[in-house]
């Protein structure tokens, strides 16, 4: 259906009532900036769809950009006129103020005849309305923004929203399954350790029961805060008595209290060394003199000094007594050596006495017999023997005797300085401390149970709840099929995509190819197509010789200005709806004069396969027309004027 | 009954393809081909209506994350 006319009242630009005729194959809009041109190609679209997207933002509303502001019945309609020479479609869109009318999302829409128009906003800026913005976009983006720019002209954009959309979708379910299954696994893990931790528990109270000898209701008595601070405190009264013995202060001042007797057991561990080692060492010092006296009692016992001396005074008697036979058999063996010596020299002679013959020999031999008697006796020596054995003795006792007096000396020194009471409490202290010890690590066992079982007991309430888990593990259950669900038909559309796309295109590639030989926007290439692939949409040239190139980073400006219209011209000769026109505001915009004749010789063209409108400024542009199209329709706006809106020149 | 997005030529061959393209894959059980369609039906119903709105690529792409998070809300619970 072909667009024949349109009566346009307080829309945008246009305050007072107005209508227009277009050409069944070219209608121009022509003026200066300003005086209503866009409006009047706006209003086509806003009677069709109901909406201006374009100019939708947070601080406009609905009734800011669609009615004239100057309107008396605050209020905007558009009728417009369809007919493909069988049916006729008029129909009108409506919005009144908020005022005196309750607004809804979309203007209300009246069919006035025929059948109603269905077609999409997407298809119908892809294929019935180039905007001028959407053309300036396309020409002044950046290389490598083209191409999204591109797959709006080709309306098929929002596949990739689409595709991105599920894309996302997928990646956040999986990342919720990711962050379930952990959370299932913290859970359970949690409660497992609660369970280790219980049973870790119950084994430390059985094995202290056995160790203490106590059934399970003396232990539990003996767990309870009462019992433990009353052990703690018969504990720390008896070190501080300790203490005294030691000259040792208690690090703390005990209360009542399980803060205490937590730092009194932390404490306990950092005195255990200090005061055990104070605790032996004079314990030690004690030891040793006690020892030392203990020594010397036993030595001393062992010998009486009066036995001694007399034993010194029998040896000593002995050995005068031996001296003196000594001296008595030294003498005679002296007198025997002399009665030798004189005989050996001696002659026979008379003695002088009796005359009688005397021979020395004889009584030498006499003295020698006797010699050797004394001799083979050994008496003398026998009795120098015995002599120094005594004198030994008498030395040993002697000696024993200095020894007996210096150890009894010692002894009084050493129990002169021997406090025994001293010894008594540092004995005492020692065994004391040792009991304590053990006692102390029997409540230490006490109080880690204790506080296990109270941080056990406190946990409780907050650990995760089985139900819960297995909830949630049929929620993962679900989710991951789910999962899987989107994961196809994500994968799918990944895969098929690129080739619907691809065959959107190619579906094109021929219709602009075709114009393209009429708008020849290049000289190095005969003709423009679109292609596609992984990293988006391109616009290639084709040389004479088929070499195809991407020219997206080659054209210049006025040259993508062509592109995209011959874009839009082969967009609308596919278009799937029966809208049989297009739109264009101001396509004109980046052509130098030879760009404008041959643009307009297109459109000439064109105009036999479809309705165009064109709404332009330019007057060389439009001139360019009437020489392609003589037939064609020129609504043409001088000025502007507020209380009316256009003012309308010419219409021819 | 016919589902408006049936209207929409982009998103009507795009459903085709994406149909044929599961079938021949052949991977997915009745059960949950059947899913699968309505799922997809339902999908392309919404996108369709933000298009008829003439939401931008962002909103598109933005409703099609709510309408999977929906989904499997509804599925979890």
């Amino acid at each position: 259906m072909k667009l024949k006319k349109i009566n346009i009242e307080g829309f945008r630009a246009f305050n007072k009532s107005y209508e227009f005729t277009f050409h069944e194959r070219l209608s121009v809009i022509l003026g200066p900036n300003g005086t209503g041109k866009t409006s009047l190609c706006d209003a086509i679209e806003w009677a069709l769809l109901g909406k201006l997207p374009q100019y939708e933002s947070a601080e406009a509303t609905e009734e800011d950009t669609i009615i004239n502001r100057n309107n008396p019945k605050r209020e905007a309609r558009v009728t417009i006129s369809l007919g493909n020479g069988k049916s006729e479609t008029k129909l009108e869109r409506l919005v009144k103020s908020k005022k005196v009318w309750k607004p809804t999302r979309l203007a209300k829409l009246e069919i006035l005849e025929g059948e109603k128009v269905e077609i999409i906003p997407e298809t119908f800026r892809a294929t019935v309305y180039l905007r001028q913005e959407a053309l300036r976009e396309f020409i002044q983006s950046k290389p490598d923004k083209r191409g999204p720019v591109l797959s709006s002209l080709l309306g098929i954009e929002f596949i990739v929203a689409l595709e991105n959309g599920i894309k996302e979708a997928k990646e956040l379910i999986e990342s919720e399954i990711g962050g379930l299954k952990e959370s299932i696994n913290g859970r359970r893990e949690e409660l497992e350790k609660y369970k280790e931790e219980c049973a870790t528990l119950n084994s430390l109270k059985s094995s202290l029961k056995e160790k203490l000898n106590l059934s399970g209701e003396e232990l539990e008595n003996q767990l309870k805060v009462s019992s433990i601070i009353s052990k703690a405190k018969d504990m720390f009264n008896r070190l501080e008595k300790i203490g005294n013995v030691i000259n040792q202060k208690m690090p703390l001042v005990f209360k009542e209290d399980l803060p205490t007797v937590r730092i009194f057991l932390e404490k306990l561990i950092v005195m255990q060394a200090e005061w055990k080692s104070k605790i032996s060492s004079e314990l030690g010092q004690y030891e040793t003199i006690k020892g030392k006296i203990e020594d010397l009692k036993q030595k001393i016992e062992k010998f009486d000094e009066n036995v001694i001396n007399q034993d010194i005074k029998k040896v000593r008697e002995k050995i005068e007594s031996l001296k003196k036979e000594l001296e008595v058999k030294d003498s005679y063996s002296k007198v025997l050596i002399s009665g030798k010596e004189y005989f050996q020299l001696a002659k026979p002679s008379e003695c002088p006495l009796c005359e009688s013959r005397i021979d020395p020999s004889t009584t030498l031999d006499r003295i020698m017999i006797k010699v050797k008697e004394l001799e083979e006796r050994k008496e003398i020596e026998t009795l120098y023997e015995e002599i120094r054995k005594l004198e030994k003795e008498e030395s040993d006792l002697k000696l024993n005797l200095d020894n007996l007096r210096s150890w009894k000396v010692e002894k009084e020194k050493l129990e002169k300085i021997f406090d025994q009471e001293k010894y008594e409490k540092i004995k005492n202290a020692m065994s004391d401390y040792e009991a304590l010890e053990k006692e102390a690590l029997t409540l230490n066992e006490l109080y880690n149970i204790f506080k296990k079982e109270q941080e056990l007991v406190q946990r409780l309430p907050q650990l995760p709840s089985e139900d819960d888990i297995k909830n949630d593990e049929m929620k993962l259950g679900k989710l991951t099929d789910f999962y899987e669900l989107v994961s196809t038909l994500s994968e799918h559309f990944s895969r098929i995509s690129p080739l619907f796309v691809q065959q959107r295109i190619e579906s094109l590639n021929p219709t602009i190819s075709e114009y393209a030989t009429i708008l020849a926007p290049h000289p190095t290439f005969s003709t423009i197509s679109i292609t596609y692939n992984e990293r988006g949409y391109w616009l290639q040239g084709v040389s004479g010789k088929g070499e195809k190139t991407y020219v997206q980073t080659l054209f210049s400006t006025g040259q993508l200005n062509e592109a995209a219209v011959l874009i839009l011209l082969a967009m609308a000769k596919k278009a799937p709806h029966n809208l049989d026109f297009v739109i264009m505001d101001d396509p004109s915009q980046s052509l130098d004069s030879d760009g404008k004749r041959r643009l307009a010789k297109l459109l000439a063209k064109a105009s036999q396969d479809k309705q165009i409108i064109i709404s332009t400024m330019d007057v060389e542009f439009a001139n360019y027309i009437k020489s392609s199209c003589p037939e064609a329709v020129f609504i043409e706006f001088s000025a502007y004027e507020n209380e009316r809106g256009p003012v309308v020149k010419n219409v021819n | 009954m016919t589902k408006s997005f049936m209207k929409n030529e982009t998103l009507n061959e795009l459903r085709k393809i994406l149909v044929n393209d599961i079938k021949e894959e052949g991977k997915l059980n009745r059960q949950d081909f059947e899913q699968f369609i309505s799922l997809l039906d339902e999908l392309l119903e919404i996108v369709n209506g933000e298009v008829e709105k003439g939401k931008t690529f962002d909103d598109i792409r933005r409703t099609v994350v709510e309408f999977f998070t929906k989904k499997k809300e509804e599925v979890a619970t």
